[in-house]
């Protein structure tokens, strides 16, 4: 007997068309055009975290320092600015900054062999009490027009952050699909030892992967900076979840292997309307975490029950 | 007549470690002075016991382990591996029983990893899937490159490791029993390629465990047992007794002392169980103070087997009982507080909390019935796991020692002093002499053997016949999951007769 199978991107599709019917039926100035676009500008940051999310949980790791770097970018960076450097200068050692933290976890996870929850929490930390140290835990705001355009402004009516998001999540797919170093990652989801035999570098990879997470955290702190014309050190806090949960929701297994970086896309997207969803019928935040939580722990015990049950049912005598 | 092309010669290896590297100290030969050789497109079937080195012997011409003693030639020419690369590249593929492959990717990203076709970073896909429809079309193969590889049948999936080891221009094919998990249809695929490979002057070493499919495709048979060679026979001269004689022809020395006697009172049951969706129904009993064997290769679902009875594996039907009462979707602790328990096969992983003391380990099972009021008093701990210590003579320096610094047949006796403490009326032994050294062996025969005659029913799983047969008072055996033969008699324990129900 065959188990019915039921393919992770259905499950996806049905869940956001479920959530439209319910929220356009029901909520009054859910479907317009400029709550949309709303919902999209400010789901960008999850889904810019999420590019980078999305590959490293594909080869079987986790970044949860997601919390405090992208606060201390965002310092490093707004610090700056308010100092009168240029924005491209300033944008670009923030971003700079994220990736050698990120780089610094790949280091620690394949070098030094730590668990990845473990260096990538306490980098985070460290990250997040560096942002609090560099402006004496006050925040900072009044950051140059065109910076703040970045985050708030519009182009042919579309908002400057769905670009940057677009940009990424596009070029996150590019390098997971066109490229040898996508296959690696697959890869080394799949199967580390295959990889290892084929004479290709594990630790080449892992770089690779969280310095690119780390970068992804940076922009999407910048990003926020913008949006906000604000960095508060302490930011970063409900993006740790929501880009976990992104890629969850998209599909990208925690058993590793498998994932599409514009499914999380759509994780995000997902997030970003159920909370958009839970602010017009007026319920307070701090239920929207619990909620995002409920979710997270659901898929992933559908998905390793699944897997489990394949393995035992896969055996031959 | 055909060239050698390769020659192996008094290749010798001791116990080794996972890194393949020899433990330190140690005289057990798992090769002792081996010779192998492989002439140009020829069949060349290794076999074997379980155990019996031929595995070791491959993955040293793999290049995964390092020989300890010994030489290899390759065309005259004399060579050593760093690695498996290194064998690759002198042509030497290796197709391993557990398939090599990356199941999340498709065909052509599994044959072309880390060689993929394009310049710099970017992959060229249209040509790498052509040429991959190509290697696959070249061997009458039509599969879609675009295929995820979990999507694929085990047959097909091994026909991609033959492309990918192909692909590297190789002359020598490893073949660790590939027809294991295939059905006869595809079991005639891959002999047709074996055939066609063979046509181009590829040459292959086929290990396998059935005697049928060796004579169809074999050109000449090598044997080896105990890590000794023991000969190499043209198919032409295939004799089904011959073979198996030289298999086996092991003496059964005066290690196996039975003074128990078996009583007819069944302590354990098991009725019409099945293991899988797809196996054959069990039925099994052990009686008070009897020690059952229960015989079969790796694989046969042994361990399946006992893991269903000891409740720590969902199975397929039937009934179990147990001192009189059925037992059904118990977990193992409520077995274990009524005195069923399980050796396991692995006590590494399964057996022993590795990095924990002697004392520790050996009451840890026992805890809920040595302290139930939840605190544990350390001295009665010690006191008890002494007894444990002295009765089971496990050589350590004190009870303190952490157990992954004790030998393999110390570290064995502490798991066999951790159930003993639960004061077991049924136990259930998976291998329970594996990999550890003779005198340890015999110590732990006399301990089952003691146990017996204290009422102790005992089921013990092994793939070494003679401990099967020394110590067995009826003997079970397991093929494709499911008992193939029971043995009552002792006259009728005999090695040739239950490898040949092994076998099939």
């Amino acid at each position: 007997m065959k188990p019915v199978k039921i393919e992770k991107k259905h499950v996806v599709y049905t869940l956001i068309v479920v959530v439209f019917i319910v929220a356009s039926s029901f909520i009054p100035g859910f479907l317009s055009i400029r709550n949309i676009m709303n919902i999209v500008r400010q789901s960008s940051i999850i889904a810019i975290c999420a590019c980078g999310m999305t590959m490293v949980i594909i080869i079987k790791g986790i970044d949860l320092s997601v919390t405090g770097m992208l606060s201390f970018c965002a310092m490093i960076n707004g610090l700056l600015l308010l100092q009168g450097w240029p924005i491209p200068v300033a944008m670009i050692i923030g971003l700079a900054a994220g990736t050698v933290l990120g780089v610094f976890n790949g280091f620690m996870v394949d070098t030094l062999g730590i668990p990845a929850f473990i260096t990538t929490l306490v980098v985070g930390n460290v990250g997040g009490g560096l942002a609090l140290l560099l402006n004496e835990g006050r925040s900072i705001g009044g950051f140059p027009d065109a910076y703040v355009f970045m985050g708030n402004g519009t182009i042919l009516g579309v908002p400057v952050s769905n670009y940057i998001m677009a940009i990424f999540v596009i070029g996150t797919s590019v390098i997971m699909a066109k490229t040898r170093l996508g296959v690696y990652v697959y890869a080394m989801g799949g199967n580390e030892t295959v990889v290892k035999q084929q004479g290709i570098s594990t630790s080449m990879i892992n770089y690779f992967v969280y310095g690119f997470s780390g970068f992804c955290i940076a922009m999407a702190g910048i990003l926020l900076s913008g949006q906000l014309d604000t960095v508060h050190p302490t930011q970063g806090e409900p993006y740790q979840l929501d880009a976990i949960a992104a890629c969850v929701i998209g599909g990208v297994s925690m058993l590793g292997g498998e994932g599409k970086v514009y499914f999380s896309l759509i994780g995000a997207l997902i997030i970003g309307v159920q909370r958009n969803i839970l602010n017009l019928l007026g319920i307070h935040p701090f239920y929207q975490n619990i909620f995002v939580g409920i979710i997270i722990i659901v898929i992933v015990a559908i998905n390793i029950f699944k897997k489990n049950r394949a393995i035992e049912l896969s055996k031959v005598f | 007549m055909k060239k050698t092309i390769l020659e192996m010669r008094e290749i010798t290896k001791y116990i080794f470690d996972a890194f393949g590297h020899a433990l330190r100290g140690s005289t057990v030969r798992i090769l002792d002075s081996v010779d192998f050789d492989v002439k140009e497109a020829e069949v060349h079937v290794l076999i074997g016991e379980n155990g019996a080195g031929k595995s070791t012997l491959m993955k040293i011409l793999g290049g995964i382990i390092p020989p300890d003693g010994g030489t290899m030639k390759l065309d005259g020419k004399e060579i050593s591996f760093s690695g498996p690369r290194e064998s690759l590249h002198h042509g030497i593929g290796f197709i391993h029983q557990e398939l090599n492959l990356c199941l999340n990717l498709d065909v052509a990203q599994n044959i072309f990893l880390g060689r993929e076709i394009g310049k710099k970073l970017f992959i060229d896909k249209k040509n790498m899937y052509a040429r991959s429809s190509e290697m696959l079309a070249k061997l009458g193969f039509d599969i879609d490159p675009h295929t995820l590889v979990r999507d694929l049948s085990t047959a097909q999936q091994q026909i991609i490791e033959i492309v990918k080891v192909l692909s590297y221009d190789c002359r020598i094919i490893i073949m660790d029993e590939p027809t294991a998990s295939l059905t006869s249809t595809e079991i005639e695929k891959l002999f047709e390629i074996i055939k066609e490979l063979q046509k181009k002057g590829i040459s292959i070493i086929y290990i396998s465990h059935r005697f049928e499919e060796l004579k169809e495709i074999g050109d000449r048979i090598t044997v080896l047992r105990d890590g000794k060679y023991i000969g190499t026979v043209p198919i032409e001269e295939f004799d089904y007794d011959q073979i198996i004689n030289m298999m086996v022809g092991r003496k059964l020395g005066a290690m196996y002392q039975c003074h128990h006697v078996p009583t007819t009172e069944k302590v354990l049951e098991v009725k019409n169980l099945k293991i899988a969706s797809h196996t054959k129904p069990i039925d099994l009993y052990v009686n008070k103070g009897e020690v059952v064997g229960l015989s079969g290769l790796v694989g046969s679902g042994r361990t399946e087997l006992a893991k269903s009875i000891f409740g720590s594996r969902t199975y397929f039907g039937g009934t179990i009982r147990y001192d009189g009462q059925v037992i059904k979707k118990v977990h193992p602790s409520q077995l274990i507080a009524k005195g069923l328990v399980y050796l396991s096969e692995d006590r590494k992983l399964e057996g022993l909390v590795l990095e924990m003391p002697i004392a520790h380990n050996i009451t840890l099972a026992s805890l809920p019935r040595l302290f139930p009021k939840t605190n544990i008093h350390r001295g009665k701990e010690r006191t008890v796991a002494l007894k444990g210590v002295r009765d089971l003579n496990i050589i350590s320096n004190s009870l303190d020692q952490l157990c992954n610094t004790l030998s393999g047949g110390n570290q064995q006796k502490v798991v066999l002093a951790k159930w003993l403490l639960t004061e077991p009326k049924v136990l259930i032994l998976d291998e329970p002499t594996r990999g550890i050294d003779v005198n340890a062996k015999s110590e732990i025969y006399r301990i089952i053997d003691r146990l017996a005659s204290e009422g102790v029913g005992i089921l013990m799983i092994s793939s070494e016949l003679p401990e099967i047969i020394g110590m067995s008072d009826r003997v079970y055996v397991m093929r494709n999951g499911t008992i193939s033969a029971e043995l009552t008699e002792k006259e009728d324990f005999d090695q040739e007769k239950i490898l040949s129900y092994t076998l099939g």
